[in-house]
């Protein structure tokens, strides 16, 4: 059985922790596809928050000093999954102005507005539906994380 | 250089716990810990690829070990010349449907293929 786990110096002379995939002697990974968990990565995806969100629904969680990452992504009426919103950087019709913390879509917004905040509350908001008719009776609910990775 | 691993006692907690690199494991705010043993993280639960026939709209894979409902992400080549590579998503919503639970996890599609197409998907475990 491979060896997993390093706590210390490892196999590249760098010391943290280091666990390897199943399957991959840690002594030997030195690929960033060889870890599960590398201390030397930038970031984690420790869960903050998460929670179900309904439209036209704020929830509250505790602030963090950073603009986090959020990812969220569509449910349906029936409880099945739609497509991910993708959030916290910009893409084709999403964009994201820096310091205004916002992020939206043709038909979908997600805000997030921590730092405006005074309670020591962030706030995920999924507005009411603002596009074509269908989209709205389509994915009624969002499901949602916030993690403690700075989005930028 | 800052401390980065504790593995025991931090602040009266025992845990593992990792700090972003740059911070203090010791003394640094929760939030920038990029691991922390008390908080649940998004983990990968596993991944692979379903081929849709040329006229085939629905496929179904079992999902083993799982007693919730996880997260799925997908994306395929199709979509990829013109997303480039991203997960299908936004104009594609409607155009795809996911239904997953803890067995199981089914895509149909209203489009209309005339040849092969592989979808890729990554099932994250994150218990809502």
């Amino acid at each position: 059985m491979a060896n997993r786990t390093i706590l210390g110096k490892n196999n590249l002379n760098k010391y943290g922790l280091y666990v390897s995939k199943p399957g991959i002697n840690v002594d030997q990974a030195s690929l960033p596809e060889h870890y599960s968990f590398n201390s030397d990565w930038s970031s984690g995806a420790v869960i903050h928050f998460s929670g179900t969100i309904a439209e036209g629904q704020t929830l509250y969680f505790p602030l963090l000093p950073y603009m986090p990452l959020i990812m969220s992504w569509g449910i349906k009426a029936d409880g099945s999954q739609a497509g991910r919103y993708r959030l916290s950087w910009g893409y084709e019709d999403r964009y994201y102005v820096p310091g205004l913390s916002e992020y939206e879509s043709e038909y979908y917004s997600i805000s997030y507005e921590g730092p405006l905040l005074e309670n020591g509350y962030g706030h995920v908001t999924f507005p009411s539906f603002n596009g074509p008719s269908y989209a709205g009776s389509i994915h009624p609910y969002a499901k949602f994380v916030v993690l403690r990775t700075p989005a930028s | 250089m800052a401390n980065r691993v504790c593995l025991g006692n931090r602040n009266g907690v025992s845990g593992l716990f990792v700090s972003r690199p740059g911070y203090d494991v010791l003394t640094t705010d929760d939030a920038n810990l990029m691991f922390d043993s008390r908080n649940r993280g998004i983990w990968v639960h596993s991944r692979g690829s379903i081929v849709f026939p040329a006229g085939v709209k629905t496929r179904t894979i079992p999902i083993v070990g799982l007693s919730f409902q996880p997260i799925v992400e997908f994306c395929n080549s199709y979509i990829s010349d013109y997303w480039g590579g991203q997960i299908v998503y936004s104009t594609y919503m409607e155009a795809w449907s996911i239904n997953v639970t803890s067995s199981q996890l089914t895509m149909t599609t209203t489009l209309s293929f005339t040849s092969p197409v592989t979808i890729y998907y990554t099932i994250y475990g994150i218990p809502f």
